[in-house]
């Protein structure tokens, strides 16, 4: 039977409309499959309609008030619902707010609808266990978005850092020493969530933050349960979730940690669902030889298929992990920004130049850890302290043993003739042409890097279809440089504040900022420009390595600004240096 | 933004109908240019959002691709073949489609994330996608493939570009708004008959 054409036709003309309509009720009256499916889809059409309304994901901007909160700004965006940093001013101090949407949320990977209030009964209950190791929940607040729109919030303990899948992606896998302390902690976190009578369900990297003096943190017990490629044999087969399947969940993470990969992986759930009843999975032996015996056997033993072979409680697991530590056997984790300890899945890494941003923030922090360490030991000789700390350096991995003095200028040009030199603060704007000319009287490897004040950053130096290529020959260098047998120059396609141009030269290539050492695929001819954005957790890694960068409080200040902190300004004349030559030139682009 | 080697941007105001305002920018006028892009700009980010993986980018950057797909379709105008302003969206649409797809797949095979590491922070999917799911979004949109021209163009600006039925008349060549109504009523009517043999198993 075919749909009522009048009813059809009124309520065409109200979707056309943009009217109101009860959906529900049209659908539950409606005669025929026929007439159903046709309201179907034309409600469908009708919430595609709505979604182009709107932004369809309303962010709420730093400095705006929402009930007694200041917004700080956004950490976090998930389908259910946007994490932000605010200031609470009633105890002066800074929260995180998880904001959801009213109601229920459609979890869009499995089509399960959720009560929001199911949830917030489940953070209630999670505010009451309090444990250095587990986020503290100060509360749940009704809060008023708009006039008339209030959405339930959870008023959390802001931790500062980044995930632990932050951290992983953006260095590498961890060693051993790192893998069990990220281990420990977490047992004791979930040690106090199992006391207090709760199951997790939901333990992940991206669940787990480190803070920036290393404390880890167990955050979000997530609506809707579990993630597949974390999840439990046996909760494939319908059973629920329990204290041992948290802990499998913990070996899925240390196994992550360690090797940047899955112990069961699948590419869809079927897949998944399949590895494991068919007993498929990688062993940690065989990706990390080199680990201790007692840490791969713990990690394995909460591996375990039976859940009645894993550890019987967090308790249990961290004793294991504790006495693999003292068993001491376990080699020394690798430098925490050397980019050659990476080594994640090559085989799902797509073959784009995206790949590189992690690692171009990796070498960008062993470069200014270098530095750093350089003027550190300069000082220290300088005011007898000791010799400089050379091997500290090396362990670097970026800069080198050629120490030899070079000598180098550079000249930031805007004009594609032969240009006019820009210096710091003359205006640029969008059509410009710029270039850099170097002159350098030894072989050198350059990098030139542009960031724009909206935090954008670009490796503009060295690219694959120009030359000349690193190293540059001694001489006087115009770059960009020429492509098929044309000069090239950069191009300021839009407005943007600042512009910032960090240059490096260094007599030694700094492999992780060089796409051709990397062996990456080159580029299509128009992406000329490597998108490279300093992550976050670039701060967190200049931080934590032993201790030997400075401690000022630098909370608040993103990580590009921390890394430009620490060049010197552009001066106009060559100047003798060894090491690593790092400084930065700053124009104005109009805001937009 | 820095990059190399091309282009530049623009942001002035509107006056003109649409309809002049292609055909200029089809002879060359760079100030129709420049009013086309300011009178679409704020529709094509809505779209594009709509539309990316809610990973893929920062709204700033959405509203990067943006511009840069409105400007690849303003700079090929004088090649557009069928005239007028259904010509002008169809190839917009083309332009944006192509970014956004290339957008998905880069963040499809982005390393870290695969499939199942993320059970209810899916943010490979687009918010039209995590709205009707990915099929169902399929659906509208072969569907939407499958309408004559004049009804294509009709639904997209109504539904997608959210534009008022007198820009709508003027862009069909239609008399008056009210038939402009008439002509967005009766393509509806078309792509829900499509969508629905299209299937919906669980009606």
């Amino acid at each position: 039977m075919t749909p009522d054409p009048a009813r059809l036709e009124r309520l065409l003309g109200l979707v056309s409309d943009d009217q109101a309509i009860d959906w529900d009720a049209e659908e539950a009256s409606a005669q025929s499959t026929d007439e159903r499916r046709a309201l179907r889809s034309l409600r469908l059409v009708a919430q595609i309609a709505e979604l182009h309304d709107a932004d369809p994901w309303p962010t709420l901007a730093p400095g705006q008030r929402v009930g007694r909160f200041e917004i700080l700004g956004r950490i976090g965006r998930g389908a259910h619902g946007d994490v932000y940093r605010a200031r609470d001013p009633h105890l002066e101090r800074e929260v995180a707010l998880k904001i959801f949407p009213e109601g229920r949320w459609i979890d869009p990977s499995t089509g399960v609808a959720v009560d929001v209030p199911t949830f917030l009964a489940e953070a209630r209950r999670l505010a009451s266990v309090r444990h250095p190791n587990v986020v503290t929940i100060h509360g749940i607040e009704s809060l008023p978005l708009a006039p008339g729109v209030d959405r339930p919030a959870l008023v959390m303990e802001y931790v500062a850092g980044e995930s632990v899948a932050e951290w992983i992606h953006a260095r590498g896998a961890l060693g051993g020493t790192e893998a069990t302390g990220v281990g420990l902690e977490l047992c004791r976190a979930l040690a106090a969530v199992h006391a207090a009578g709760l199951v997790h369900q939901d333990v992940k990297a991206q669940n787990v933050r480190r803070e920036a003096g290393g404390r880890i943190v167990l955050m979000d017990f997530g609506p809707g349960g579990a993630t597949p490629l974390y999840m439990a044999p046996e909760l494939f087969r319908g059973a629920r979730a329990s204290i041992r399947s948290d802990l499998y969940a913990v070996g899925v993470l240390l196994f992550n940690a360690a090797t940047g990969k899955y112990p069961v992986h699948g590419r869809d759930l079927e897949s998944l669902r399949a590895a494991h009843a068919a007993g498929e999975r990688s062993h940690l032996r065989d990706l990390r030889p080199e680990l201790s015996a007692a840490l791969v056997d713990g990690i394995e033993r909460a591996l375990s298929v039976d859940p009645a072979a894993r550890f019987a409680s967090a308790g249990e697991m961290e004793a294991a992990l504790a006495a693999s530590m003292r068993a001491g056997t376990m080699p020394i984790a690798a430098p925490t920004a050397a980019p050659t300890a990476a080594p994640l899945d090559t085989k799902s890494r797509p073959s784009s130049s995206r790949r590189f941003a992690p690692l171009a923030a990796a070498a960008l922090c062993a470069v200014v850890l270098a530095i750093v360490l350089s003027r550190r030991a300069t000082d220290e000789s300088a005011t007898g302290l000791g010799p400089p700390p050379v091997e500290s350096v090396e362990s670097v991995g970026s800069v080198g043993a050629e120490s030899r003095p070079f000598t180098i200028g550079a000249r930031l040009m805007r004009g594609s003739g032969s240009g006019v030199q820009l210096a710091p603060g003359d205006g640029v704007a969008p059509g410009d042409s710029l270039s850099v000319v170097f002159e350098n009287s030894d072989s050198l490897y350059v990098y030139v890097i542009n960031e724009d004040e909206q935090g954008e950053s670009y490796l503009l130096y060295p690219h694959a279809d120009v030359t000349p290529r690193n190293p540059l020959a001694p001489g006087s260098h115009s770059l960009p440089g020429r492509r098929g047998g044309n000069r090239v120059f950069w191009r300021v396609t839009s407005a943007g504040g600042t512009e910032r141009f960090l240059l490096v030269a260094s007599r030694r290539a700094l492999p992780s900022l060089d796409p051709d050492e990397l062996g990456l695929d080159r580029p299509e001819r128009d992406r000329v420009v490597e998108y490279t954005r300093v992550p976050p957790e670039a701060v967190a890694m200049l931080r934590g390595v032993g201790g030997m960068v400075e401690t000022d409080d630098r909370e608040g200040r993103s990580a590009r600004e921390q890394l430009f902190d620490l060049a010197t300004p552009l001066p106009s004349r060559s100047e003798t240096v060894s090491g690593v030559w790092m400084r930065k030139i700053e124009v104005e682009n109009p805001r937009r | 933004m820095v990059a190399m080697p091309e282009s530049s941007a623009a942001d002035p105001p509107p006056l003109e109908s649409t309809h002049e305002l292609v055909d200029r920018a089809r002879s060359g006028d760079a100030a129709a240019v420049e009013r086309l892009c300011a009178r679409y700009l704020p529709r094509i980010r809505r779209w594009a959002r709509a539309r990316l993986p809610r990973r893929s980018r920062g709204l700033l950057e959405t509203d990067d691709l943006a511009q840069e797909v409105l400007l690849r379709t303003v700079r090929h105008v004088d090649s557009i073949s069928s005239p007028g302003l259904a010509g002008f969206h169809a190839y917009l649409r083309r332009v944006l489609e192509n970014r956004v797809r290339d957008e998905v797949r880069r963040v499809d095979l982005h390393p870290e994330q695969t499939d199942l590491d993320s059970a209810h922070e899916d943010s490979r999917l687009s918010p039209l996608e995590a709205l009707l799911g990915r099929e169902e979004s399929a659906r509208y949109e072969s569907a939407l493939a499958e309408l004559s021209e004049t009804d294509r163009e009709a639904v997209m600006m109504r539904i997608e570009l959210r534009a008022g039925y007198d820009e709508i008349a003027e862009a069909l060549g239609k008399g008056s708004a009210n038939t402009a109504r008439m002509t967005v009523v009766r393509a509806l009517e078309r792509l829900v008959e499509k969508m629905s043999r299209g299937g919906l198993d669980d009606a």
